[in-house]
């Protein structure tokens, strides 16, 4: 039942079709991989371009996301670059061979296909779905796949070999020719004597005969032929079709499109030495001279972003770092290895947004919007924190009474934090912000790493006679702006 | 001249960054915050897109440089 991929039992290795041989196996591949190497696995298996199935991944993902689904599968389902069990086998302590694993994988898209259908089957994404369904059915079949027969095997398949009984595949060069890149399909679909006239479905080896006699075949049976010359079924072939492996003389599986490429036995390219060893790549400053270029930047900047609200003086800041990062890559592109520098113009662009975030006083207040009005003193010397969002502390509804001494303290880690005082008491406010402004009184302290010690005078006299209540103020803040104005009682 | 391989990942992620800061400064400085409506997605699909051609151009040369071994 082997979907998509070559039938012929010596496709995996030299020994496989032998008994107690193993079978060939689905794994993931380190040669021309992208991202985990399980496209370049599938296409070393069926002996397709890998592109193709990371094209087709890439629009199941963008259509309906059954992309992402199916990939997650792939992943599971095949085997370490080395051969090794895959996190399925791992798991269920079975082992699957390589044709299992793909018809699973072909099953999980059938699935995809079908909830994407019954989701909304008038859309073009469950369209989609479909039509690569159906093109990944037809290339197999087309490969002489009995998909009824899979249908029908995948259960009893499915329940694989313990796998205590697997043993490892030895270390060392792949026992059969990789394809690495591009497959000619064309010249894989014109071989003609493959499936119906030899190899596991053929009624008996073939015996020779005499070029120019008759073929004495009856239709139906498998064609004779003269070892090393061209089947009559695959007389309107290459000449290169006619080997398999470019060694097997008697020919009993029919033709190979490797036989006579690069890895042909003998065409193969000749050994060459090692040579000296490569000369150290020469140290590059781009990177260096970039950061520090960009840190003279904000540091020019750093004037020019005072007093602007809404991180607006941060934002400057980096924005001007991150262009100077932008230029070093532009140089990079051409002139020198700059790996770090998209780390850090990286973790610019998240500090970018992170500001975007939390200057936004609407995203504040629905992520975290913190309110209190302390009516007893005791209330009033709790700890006021906020996360993320912005808080208020109203303390002109506390009751003070003359000579009081009243300690609070107030902290936001990311957000807005403002304060409400009586005008009639005097205020210590001793403040901190890691990155923010610091707004007292309307006036304002910007950051980083502002800090504010200041005393506010009673405006207004209190009520009741005697000295004035006293309000020592600690507010904190990691990103975000403080505020702390004066309300008349 | 050119004793490195050109790279368009590094050209690519140069101009997504610096578009990126332009938009930055050009709205810092003129006193408008720069809305997180786009911010926050812009900053993300700028770094997917850098990541993913970081690694199909990473790839290749890594491929290119492999020594083949002859199969016999």
């Amino acid at each position: 039942m082997n979907e998509d991929s070559d039938p012929r039992p010596g496709a995996g290795g030299p020994e496989e079709g032998l008994p107690g041989a193993e079978p060939r196996r689905l794994t993931r591949s380190q040669e021309g991989r992208l991202i985990t190497g399980v496209c370049a696995g599938l296409a070393r298996y069926t002996r397709v371009d890998a592109i193709v199935f990371r094209v087709a991944f890439a629009l199941l993902t963008i259509t309906t996301g059954v992309g992402v689904f199916l990939y997650v599968i792939a992943f599971l389902l095949m085997g370490g670059p080395d051969g090794g069990p895959s996190r399925i086998e791992k798991v269920g302590k079975r082992i699957l061979d390589g044709d299992t694993a793909l018809a699973l994988l072909g099953a999980a898209l059938g699935a995809g296909m079908l909830m994407s259908v019954f989701h909304n089957w008038t859309s073009g994404d469950a369209l989609s779905v479909a039509v690569v369904f159906g093109l990944a059915l037809l290339v197999a079949r087309s490969r002489g796949v009995d998909l009824v027969q899979v249908a029908r095997g995948l259960p009893e398949r499915v329940k694989g070999r313990p796998l205590a009984s697997w043993t490892p595949p030895p270390p060392g060069p792949p026992a059969y020719p990789l394809s690495d890149g591009m497959v000619d399909l064309a010249r894989l679909g014109r071989r003609t004597d493959t499936y119906a006239t030899s190899g596991p479905y053929a009624p008996s080896p073939p015996p020779p005969y005499a070029p120019g006699q008759a073929p004495p075949y009856a239709p139906g049976q498998a064609p004779p032929y003269a070892p090393g010359q061209p089947s009559p079924g695959a007389s309107n072939t290459e000449p290169l079709d006619t080997d398999p492996y470019g060694q097997n003389t008697t020919d009993p599986y029919g033709t190979d499109p490797y036989a006579k490429g690069p890895y042909a036995p003998d065409n193969a390219p000749p050994y060459v030495p090692p040579g000296p060893a490569p000369e150290p790549r020469r140290r590059s400053y781009l990177t260096t001279l970039t950061l520090l270029l960009a840190a003279l930047v904000a540091a020019a900047l750093y004037p020019a972003a005072g007093g602007r609200p809404h991180f607006g003086g941060p934002q400057i800041v980096i924005a001007g770092a991150l262009a100077v990062v932008a230029c070093g890559l532009f140089l990079g592109a051409w002139f020198g290895r700059d790996r770090k520098l998209v780390l850090v113009g990286a973790i610019m662009s998240f500090a970018l947004a992170a500001t975007s975030i939390a200057g936004n006083a609407s995203v504040a207040r629905r992520t975290h919007h913190m309110t209190w009005r302390p009516v007893v003193t005791s209330q009033a010397e709790q700890s006021h924190k906020v996360i993320v969002g912005q808080g208020l502390v109203d303390l002109t509804t506390v009751p003070l009474s003359p000579g009081q001494r009243l300690q609070v303290s107030a902290e936001v880690m990311l957000g807005v934090l403002a304060v409400r005082v009586p005008s009639s008491a005097r205020v210590e406010v001793d403040g901190h912000a890691y990155l923010g402004d610091i707004t007292v009184d309307r006036q304002v302290t910007s950051g980083p790493g502002a800090r504010v010690r200041r005393v506010l005078e009673p405006e207004t006299t209190s009520r009741t006679p005697g000295p004035p209540a006293t309000i020592v103020l600690h507010i904190r803040s990691k990103v975000g702006d403080m505020e702390v104005t004066r309300v008349p009682a | 001249m050119f004793r490195h391989r050109f790279d368009p990942s590094s050209l690519v992620a140069g101009l997504l960054f610096l578009g990126l800061a332009l938009r930055y400064l050009t709205a810092a400085l003129g006193g408008d915050p720069v809305p997180f409506v786009w911010a926050t997605p812009a900053a993300l699909t700028i770094l997917a897109v850098t990541l993913l051609l970081r690694l199909a151009f990473h790839s290749r040369r890594r491929e290119r440089r492999s020594p083949r071994t002859p199969v016999r």
